[in-house]
């Protein structure tokens, strides 16, 4: 049943690679403002269906919706000028810039001053130049990263790269967020930091989806998770219910997560 | 005048092919670009006639040998000194521009030691034969025999030889072949050693047509990669028919367009398989 | 605690640190201008001329192959188009080389919408190709239509630039003539390289994945640079036919196209100042290294060998190395272990 604030809509996605299906009929929803979790063992999927959603890979069949507009056919830059922002499980950030560039291209797309008038008007561009370093300093001290904005990204902690993704993609202004594996690599001080982060987000009205082998982290966060296993679709619920499901505890979980008290906290 | 035509067309086929061979060999061994490798013709033309045949007075097949081997031994030093360290740069950028490099210093190194004349060598297969009325340079007909013979050395080399077998496995999977126990550095030096010595071979066959200059293979080595895209990258038996495809080609073009475009012919092929079929005759469709 | 206006000299934005680059230009432009007054010598000028016209093409290259990092060895047969418009047109049409020096920018907007697509579908490798292969049948035609392009003779006597009746052709005139068209030229890129379009070509040669997920069209980047490029060469194209006065086909084949690649690569790539001093240096090193006759060129293309091993990033980056060691050094004095590491920290 598609609600009034689906944000996202998978409808019988398939992707085959020769001699694989990697993504076999999915359909899901994205409510909107929700932290939505895609889990499931290596190898079932869960990254083709993030490059499905960005543009990076073509279905095979099926189509996605987001906010109402079908986005199956659109390039990944289209895609991303919507309001869908995305992270990379091997962080993909412009490693000879700074910090503080990194998160400017995020606002190139929304500048309106062409080649030749840069030149020419230089007013016009300086105005524009203001405008974008002022909302990126924001981002940038709303993450905690403004003291380091002129470092050369490839100085930087692993962590502090990672939150350096999430910043570009606030600076796209993207609504829905997906984050491929946002936990991976990082130390627990580190991780709890990150998902305080994606709480805050989430309560600023964000959407995230992410995919994530952290069972801890997506018990924690998640309102709402989809399970795959071998490109299909086997279960869907709250952690509570995804916790509590045979097939997924026997295809992935195991029976550590068979919490007896419920309890998630948000 | 057509038959003639072919014939050249075929002959110079062949030599597009080779060249296409040499490189292609190093690029699946060692991701490299060689775009020295028309000096490496060059430098071996200049050893065997320079230094032999004309220098010395040594006998042209003596000399073959010779400069083969010299040739062999200078492409594992090249291999070890040079390839090895631009193999391991961050970009594609500084690889080409290193062998580009290398290309000048060789062609400066040539010029210094046998001076900046051009010559050739006389009475090296310059004459014609007659084959039923038609007249056909002999070098034509020595370059189809020789590339011929070669080619099925060479097949029987990867196909039938330990070291040809290794060397095809090390292009394949560098990682398999060292799980399997092969020395993959050994046999990368050894596949840029044999593709030298291909490049002897192209050398010495082009000096009755070419003459012997420091720019001799210079228009060859470029449309050797044009016979390597057109026929398939990457794959051997692509440069075969990418050879003869522009090879054939260019000769033909003569009898419908003015002669000065002849060496255009390759180049335009050249662009228009990268825009509209880059994989190549061989080469499968794109997924 | 590290101040937050440490490293400026990372960013593509303007601060503190371009304001200081902008200083160093003028100290140079200064220098520059009273060059000719040392020496007066026709060669020299000439070849400080040279420099100066090699200057424009490699700040064009720059922004295709040193910014956006998209392989191009076309820069010969841009070059030649440039230069055969003002040769053909002023010889043998009587129009003014101003009016040809003009028609470079379209001819090189043209030219770099044709290379530039090519370069999204092709990369590495095949671009390099395709860009030799222009350059080759650009070469080719132009040795080969001689009714149209005087074939191998090439065009002569090319007529120099007049200024309200004043020539500046001579060699004086015309070397701060073109002292003020590199000007033009630099001021140019500072503004394009120092803004979102300089962040926008470096993105591209870093991550283009990424890119894409900012909602950049990379085509349309792509080929903005290829036409900035082109612009530049075929200006720097026109500018060198006036220079010389006589061209022809020989010149304008694959071993320039690489000249400039190597002026790109020593100066540094992707820097204004590199491609400045690579200029510089690769056209004044006949001069220099006149001391080893006949071997100079094997020496040079031996250093240079040795350099793109070794730093392959060029001289600026050594300089900036350079610069930010000492820099250490003298702040580690005043304020003494007050540096943090931040790749250490968290």
């Amino acid at each position: 049943m598609t609600t009034l604030s689906t944000i996202l809509k998978l409808n019988n996605v398939t992707k085959k690679f020769t001699g694989l299906i990697a993504v076999n009929d999915v359909s899901m929803e994205v409510e909107e403002n929700t932290i939505h979790a895609l889990i499931g063992p290596n190898g079932s999927g869960k990254t083709t269906m993030l490059n499905m959603i960005n543009g990076q890979h073509r279905l095979t069949s099926g189509s996605i919706y987001f906010q109402n507009d079908e986005i199956s056919k659109l390039p990944t830059f289209k895609i991303a000028r919507k309001g869908i922002g995305r992270t990379f499980q091997n962080i993909k950030l412009f490693s000879s810039m700074s910090v503080l560039d990194n998160v400017l291209v995020g606002g190139h797309f929304g500048t309106k001053v062409g080649l030749v008038r840069s030149v020419v008007d230089i007013f016009a561009a300086r105005k524009e130049e203001r405008q974008l370093i002022e909302k990126a300093e924001e981002i940038l001290n709303m993450l905690g990263l403004y003291s380091l904005k002129n470092e050369l990204v490839k100085n930087l902690p692993y962590g502090r790269q990672k939150v350096l993704e999430l910043a570009r993609t606030l600076m796209i202004d993207a609504k829905l967020i997906l984050l491929d594996e946002p936990a991976a690599g990082l130390n627990p001080s580190e991780r709890l930091e990150f998902v305080s982060i994606l709480a805050r987000l989430h309560k600023q009205g964000k959407t995230l989806f992410l995919i994530e082998h952290n069972m801890d982290v997506v018990m924690t966060i998640s309102n709402r998770i989809t399970v795959i296993n071998f490109g299909a679709k086997i279960a869907e619920g709250t952690p509570k219910e995804i916790q509590n499901n045979d097939e997924v505890i026997k295809a992935y979980l195991g029976e550590k997560y068979k919490a007896p008290k419920g309890s998630e906290v948000e | 005048m057509l038959l003639q035509v072919l014939v050249s067309g075929i002959a110079m086929g062949f030599i597009y092919s080779l060249v296409g061979y040499e490189f292609t060999l190093i690029w699946n061994a060692a991701s490299l670009i060689n775009f020295a490798h028309d000096k490496f013709i060059m430098i071996s033309a200049y050893i065997f006639a320079g230094t032999f045949v004309i220098g010395l007075g040594t006998n042209p097949i003596v000399a073959v040998i010779i400069t083969l081997i010299i040739m062999g031994v200078f492409g594992a030093l090249v291999a070890v000194g040079i390839f090895n360290p631009l193999r391991n740069m961050p970009s594609d950028l500084y690889a080409v521009t290193g062998t580009l490099l290398l290309a000048r210093i060789l062609a400066e190194l040539t010029r210094l030691i046998w001076g900046p004349v051009p010559f050739t060598i006389q009475n090296f297969i310059t004459g014609v034969v007659h084959i039923g009325g038609i007249v056909i340079p002999q070098i034509n007909i020595a370059i189809i025999v020789v590339s011929v013979v070669f080619l099925i050395f060479l097949q029987l080399l990867f196909k039938k030889t330990k070291i040809g077998k290794a060397m095809r496995c090390v292009s394949q999977d560098k990682t398999a072949s060292s799980l399997m126990g092969i020395n993959v550095q050994r046999y990368i030096i050894f596949t840029i050693a044999l593709s030298t010595m291909i490049c002897t071979v192209i050398g010495i066959l082009i000096i009755p047509t070419f003459m012997v200059t420091t720019d001799m293979g210079s228009m060859i080595g470029l449309k050797g990669f044009a016979a390597s895209v057109v026929g398939g990258f990457g794959i051997l038996p692509g440069n075969i028919v990418g050879g003869m495809t522009v090879g054939i080609l260019e000769n033909l073009s003569i009898l419908v367009l003015p002669a000065i475009y002849k060496d255009v012919v390759a180049f335009v092929l050249l662009i228009l398989f990268l825009l509209i079929r880059p994989n190549g005759i061989l080469g499968k469709r794109k997924d | 605690m590290s101040n937050v206006h440490d490293n400026v000299e990372n960013s593509l934005v303007k601060n503190e640190y371009t304001k200081s680059k902008y200083i160093v230009f003028l100290v140079l432009v200064i220098l520059a201008s009273v060059l000719p007054f040392f020496t007066t010598n026709t060669y020299y000028i000439m070849l400080f001329d040279q420099i100066l016209v090699n200057i424009i093409v490699v700040l064009g290259f720059n922004f295709i192959t040193g910014l956006t990092g998209q392989m191009n060895l076309g820069t010969a047969g841009t070059v030649a188009i440039g230069a055969y418009i003002t040769g053909l047109l002023t010889v043998r049409c009587n129009i003014s080389p101003w009016i040809a020096l003009l028609l470079a920018i379209p001819a090189g907007y043209l030219i770099g919408k044709g290379l530039g697509y090519p370069s999204l579908r092709l990369k590495g490798f095949y671009l390099a190709l395709t860009t030799i292969g222009f350059t080759v049948i650009v070469q080719l035609m132009v040795t080969n239509l001689s009714d149209l392009t005087g074939g191998t003779q090439g065009v002569q006597r090319i007529p120099g630039f007049n200024l309200f009746g004043i020539s500046i052709s001579t060699n004086e005139s015309f070397y701060y003539f073109l002292l003020v068209c590199v000007i033009i030229a630099v001021l140019i890129s500072i503004k394009i390289i120092y803004s979102k379009w300089g962040r926008a070509f470096k993105a591209i040669r870093d991550n283009i994945d990424a890119v894409e997920a900012c909602g950049i069209d990379v085509a349309d980047i792509k080929i903005k640079a290829f036409t900035l490029a082109s612009i530049y060469g075929c200006i720097g194209g026109a500018l060198f036919a006036n220079l010389s006065g006589y061209i022809n086909p020989g010149t304008f084949g694959i071993d320039m196209s690489f000249n400039f690649l190597i002026m790109l690569m020593v100066g540094g790539i992707g820097s204004i100042g590199g491609s400045i001093l690579g200029a510089i240096i690769v056209t004044m090193l006949p001069e220099s290294l006149r001391f080893l006759q006949d071997y100079y060129w094997l020496i040079f293309s031996i250093i240079v060998l040795i350099f793109v091993i070794f730093q392959p990033n060029g001289l600026v980056e050594l300089f900036n190395k350079i610069y930010k060691a000492v820099k250490s050094k003298l702040l580690k004095k005043k304020g003494g272990d007050d540096i943090v590491d931040h790749s250490k920290v968290k």
